[in-house]
């Protein structure tokens, strides 16, 4: 097995586990306050386009991931409107919000002309991995130990009881919905700037709806949502250096390509028990 | 260059037969110039009439700095040179091809190009309803037997057999890679003309392949190429579309001693001195070339296939790193390029072919 490097396929895996992490925790706040959230993709999506461009306009790379995030967060925000305010199906909204952040981002990158979008730098990988190791267990800490993270999960499991008790939730669920556009959009930055510095069509390639995948997986739970992105990306790293060892010529690479499901499947599969979903999820009525 | 032969033969026969077209009462009424406002000049440099050309993408889209927009540069040549109206309708979805194929059709289009294999369904669908529309679909098949079709495409083996000699030629390490987006048999040509031109300049070398399994995934192409660079390669050629560019910047992060190759356009500007060179194919000159076809109404239904000796596919020039290459590499190259122009040469255009290739 020379020609499988523990270590480089190990940093490899965290590389890919980067920016479905930061997406993935998105997914569980929004959700645990109720709102589903499909349209991680968007939002992912929004924080590549917002970083790569920012970086560009600013010349500075702290600048663009703080567009990156912002841009993200926006587009969170209107989910949350959608959602609360006017009460769209949660689903619907989602879709809407990926079908458009992928045509303006696409339309923009047109704008820019044959450079294309491209930032002066690269943020260190390393340190876009630590970022999200961090993330992924602040996440765990508010919702699981604090008064607010209470108060949010509350307003996804029965919101009516949650409104009885004085719990604000209105201004929750928008926060929410809201830090997990953030979240995300800082995936979208990780992405796009860690390692690529360069903006392309579609550069999210469905990785939101992975990380959703990876929420509901994990049960809604922070780190049960990591621990699968991190078997997901773990895996696509391994198919990618098997393909390199020439194990393509006896397996064909679309079948090691399902390697990343197969094993997310495979794992979770054994963690049987109660479903996890918050039991408000996705309506529109409460 | 016969292409530009023919087009200079061409333009100087317009030339001359502009002012008997213009005094000729049987001919088409001044081929409309006045209603859209150009200017009727006779004498195009590609003769014929004005044409009207629609270009209809797949789901790529012209903005995607590659395929679809040098298809797109070819039809704005063909309204530079030869004064035609030209048009194009991006495709949001495989459903909308038959509809952006027949909005085409039906508003007066003397010729609609269709973009990518994955349109030959809708052409087939559209191209019987519209007998006096002509149809050209690139990288696919073009109905059979249909008067009004024709289908261009390229023998991306032979730019591929280049690239790969010229990287089994400079690589150090005697390995090299492939990546590839997904694994169809038009990227399987790409694979196998390479990997034909490797073992054509060094015997020794070892490919490393991959696919990613996607056209759209920078990310997903770095990691590939980082896994490949792992494993000894030390150039890598990309036929992955935007995935590709994660290629590119994989070679251009690790720095001095690797190089990755491009494809479709001129990408060696992505990362100067990091693009050993790319693998062009002009779609540009092919379009342009059909469009000039139809103005002279001289339009070739079937397939036309365009390789080295019709320059519808090459090398880059190779403006950054033509000083890095041995001269002895560069001469060795032509030589290659030379004999398969010739048809001395052949090289694979599937694995199959390739198991058998004996290199010269």
């Amino acid at each position: 097995m020379n020609d499988l490097p523990l270590l480089p396929l190990l940093a490899s895996g965290l590389r890919l586990w980067t920016p479905l992490a930061l997406a993935a925790m998105g997914g569980v706040v929004s959700e645990r306050a109720g709102v589903i959230n499909i349209g991680l993709e968007a939002m992912l999506l929004a924080g590549a386009f917002g970083g790569v461009a920012g970086a560009q306009a600013t010349g500075s790379l702290a600048t663009g991931a703080v567009a990156g995030i912002a841009l993200g967060a926006l587009v969170g925000l209107l989910h949350a409107v959608l959602t609360q305010a006017l009460r769209v199906p949660h689903i619907l909204s989602g879709v809407g919000l990926n079908l458009a952040a992928l045509g303006l981002s696409t339309y923009a990158l047109r704008l820019s002309g044959e450079g294309g979008i491209e930032a002066p730098g690269l943020l260190p990988t390393e340190a876009t991995i630590a970022v999200a190791v961090l993330v992924v267990a602040a996440t765990w800490f508010v919702l699981a130990r604090t008064p607010l993270g209470l108060r949010l999960r509350a307003c996804g499991e029965n919101p009516l009881a949650a409104l009885g008790a004085g719990v604000a939730l209105g201004p929750i669920r928008y926060g929410a919905v809201t830090a997990s556009g953030a979240l995300a959009g800082l995936g979208g930055v990780a992405l796009a700037l860690g390692g690529l510095g360069t903006f392309t069509e579609n550069m999210t390639a469905g990785r939101g709806y992975i990380a959703l995948a990876a929420v509901i997986f994990g049960r809604w739970h922070p780190l049960g949502a990591a621990a699968a992105a991190l078997l997901f990306g773990l895996g696509d790293a391994l198919q990618l250096s098997l393909q390199t060892a020439g194990l393509s010529r006896v397996i064909p690479p679309d079948f090691l390509a399902l390697l990343p499901y197969v094993l997310t499947l495979a794992a979770l599969a054994g963690f049987a028990g109660r479903s996890g979903a918050p039991a408000a999820l996705g309506r529109t009525d409460g | 260059m016969p292409l530009s032969r023919r087009r200079l033969l061409s333009g100087m026969l317009g030339l001359a037969a502009a002012p008997l077209v213009s005094g000729c009462p049987g001919g088409k009424p001044g081929g409309q110039p006045a209603a859209d406002g150009e200017p009727a000049a006779g004498g195009q440099p590609g003769g014929g009439k004005k044409i009207k050309a629609g270009l209809v993408t797949d789901t790529g889209g012209v903005g995607d700095k590659s395929f679809n927009a040098a298809a797109w540069e070819g039809l704005q040549r063909a309204e530079k040179e030869l004064g035609a109206e030209v048009k194009f309708t991006e495709s949001k979805q495989a459903a909308d091809y038959v509809g952006n194929l027949t909005r085409y059709a039906r508003g007066g289009y003397d010729v609609v190009f269709a973009v990518g294999f994955l349109m030959q369904d809708a052409l087939a669908e559209v191209a019987p309803r519209f007998p006096d529309v002509k149809f050209a679909i690139i990288d696919g098949d073009a109905p059979p037997d249909r008067p009004n079709c024709v289908a261009l495409k390229f023998r991306e083996e032979e730019g591929s057999f280049l690239a790969g000699a010229l990287a089994g030629a400079v690589t150090r390490t005697n390995t090299v890679g492939f990546i590839g987006g997904m694994e169809v048999p038009l990227i399987k040509k790409f694979e196998a003309g390479y990997k034909a031109g490797v073992r054509t300049t060094n015997a020794k070398a070892a490919v490393r392949v991959g696919y990613a399994g996607t056209w759209t995934d920078p990310q997903k192409g770095q990691e590939m190429a980082i896994s490949q660079m792992g494993a000894g390669a030390d150039i890598l050629y990309h036929a992955a579309g935007q995935t590709g560019i994660g290629v590119i910047t994989a070679a251009k992060n690790k720095g001095e001693g690797f190089y990755a190759i491009g494809v479709d356009r001129d990408q060696d500007d992505i990362a100067p001195g990091r693009v050993l060179t790319s693998m062009v194919k002009r779609v540009d000159n092919v379009v342009f070339d059909t469009c000039s076809e139809v103005a002279r109404g001289d339009f070739q239904p079937g397939t036309e296939v365009y390789g080295l000796k019709e320059a519808g596919v090459g090398l880059s020039p190779m403006r950054h790193t033509k000083q890095d290459v041995p001269a002895d590499v560069l001469s060795r190259i032509d030589t290659l390029r030379q004999q398969i122009i010739a048809g001395t040469l052949k090289p694979p255009a599937t694995l199959e072919e390739l198991a058998s290739f004996e290199a010269p």
